[in-house]
């Protein structure tokens, strides 16, 4: 039997640098919008009232933590179109 | 048969049904790869330097559609609203009312700005979704705008001769080069699909320069509320009349403060970015993938995006400007990266 060679070809590499910019990109976000989304929903939980501010507020919090993913993204794609 | 069911099971098996033979004749048709672009295409050339790309064309009809929405509400303003000016008027109030939640004193100075902002985008986010975008295009000879895609075959076809690749395998890229190039948007070999709307907040060029808008907006708030004393937020020298190291801690501090607030171009430019082209080539591949079902949920989805998009562009402009009237000294608190 003989043996099978594997190689590694310049789009190949491209390819694995366009996933694993996105994927490492959207660890961090995933855990901080989990955290903006719980501590919004606890605050509207101990005072219902102000749920139309929290929200707002949220929405805010999400886009800064989201931008980071957003970040990787467009590396990835940047990667992924031969732009970089 | 399906007398004897009820109505309700009847209607559901008709629903069942047609849905399963829309998905059984879909598999029969020959679909063409999605096609991908990172940036606008022109259409045409205004000269030969300065392309007409179908964001442009799009950004100059959502200016259209809201030129024209704005005066024909504002010449037919009634005391006691149709439904119309009613629905129009509860967004406009509903808007003053957030931003005055984050600056009751400056928000009727920015609000027309900031509201401008929020409904030109709320529109081109939306506008963007609408089915024929990015479909309806036209084939144009493949040129040096789709050339990034050829040569990178080229070079996978170059390199492999050198011992790197089998030969199989060259043979095997070769042939899926040609197959894309042949099969790209439904148009014949060597020509590539230009389509002609496209959405503005997809093109970086359109972001990038709305975010400099907004920076040079929010700096001239800054200049002309605290006067040139605005600058000293960035190079603060007043902490050496307490010594040395504080001094040195403060200019350290101003500069990052100088830094981040540079970062928010790139910010602010790349979160719209990101966010709708990712939305549309989500989109696209789910379409793709499964083309009856699948794709409505995420349609929902993108609509909600692009509302939030355009909600959060126009809010971060509005807090922004909130932190840049605040003097120096008065609030240290104020860490909103």
């Amino acid at each position: 039997m003989e043996a099978t060679e594997f190689l590694l070809s310049d789009q190949g590499l491209r390819l694995i640098a366009t996933a694993l910019a996105i994927g490492l990109a959207a660890i961090g976000p995933g855990i901080g919008i989990g955290i903006v989304a719980a501590g919004a929903l606890q605050a509207i939980g101990r005072n219902p009232e102000i749920q139309g501010t929290v929200v707002t507020y949220m929405f805010l919090g999400i886009a800064f933590t989201e931008a980071l993913a957003i970040f990787g993204l467009v590396v990835s794609l940047m990667i992924g179109f031969g732009v970089l | 048969m399906l007398r004897s069911l009820s109505p309700g099971t009847r209607k559901w098996l008709i629903v069942g049904g047609v849905v399963l033979l829309v998905m059984i004749v879909s598999g029969f048709i020959p679909m063409s790869h999605p096609h991908v672009e990172i940036k606008a295409e022109p259409i045409f050339h205004i000269t030969d330097t300065i392309p007409f790309t179908n964001s442009l064309l799009v950004t100059v009809l959502v200016d259209l559609f809201l030129i024209v929405l704005a005066f024909v509400i504002g010449r037919n303003l009634k005391l006691v609203p149709g439904a119309f000016q009613n629905i129009v008027e509860i967004a406009i109030d509903g808007l003053y009312k957030l931003f005055q939640g984050v600056n009751r004193e400056y928000a009727p100075r920015v609000f027309p700005v900031v509201a401008t902002i929020f409904f030109y985008l709320l529109f081109s986010n939306w506008f963007g979704l609408i089915p024929g975008f990015g479909a309806i295009g036209k084939c144009v000879p493949v040129s040096h705008e789709t050339e990034t895609h050829a040569s990178l075959d080229a070079r996978l076809a170059s390199t492999s001769p050198l011992g790197l690749l089998p030969q199989s395998a060259t043979l095997a890229a070769a042939e899926e080069g040609a197959e894309e190039g042949h099969s790209s948007g439904g148009c014949p070999a060597g020509y590539a699909m230009v389509p002609l709307l496209r959405s503005p907040s997809a093109d970086l060029n359109f972001t990038f320069a709305l975010a400099l808008l907004v920076f040079v907006y929010i700096e001239y708030w800054g200049f002309s509320t605290l006067g040139v004393g605005y600058i000293t937020k960035f190079f603060n020298t007043h902490g050496f009349k307490k010594g040395v190291l504080p001094g040195l801690m403060d200019l350290a501090v101003g500069l990052l403060e100088f830094i981040s607030e540079l970062a928010r171009i790139i910010a602010f430019s790349f979160r719209l970015f990101g966010n709708i082209f990712a939305g549309e080539v989500l989109l696209l591949v789910m379409a793709f993938l499964v083309p009856v079902v699948l794709p409505m949920p995420f349609y929902g989805f993108e609509i909600f995006v692009g509302f939030i998009q355009a909600f959060v562009f126009a809010m971060l402009t509005m807090a922004f400007i909130a932190i840049a009237v605040i003097p120096h000294g008065g609030e240290h608190g104020e860490a909103a990266h």
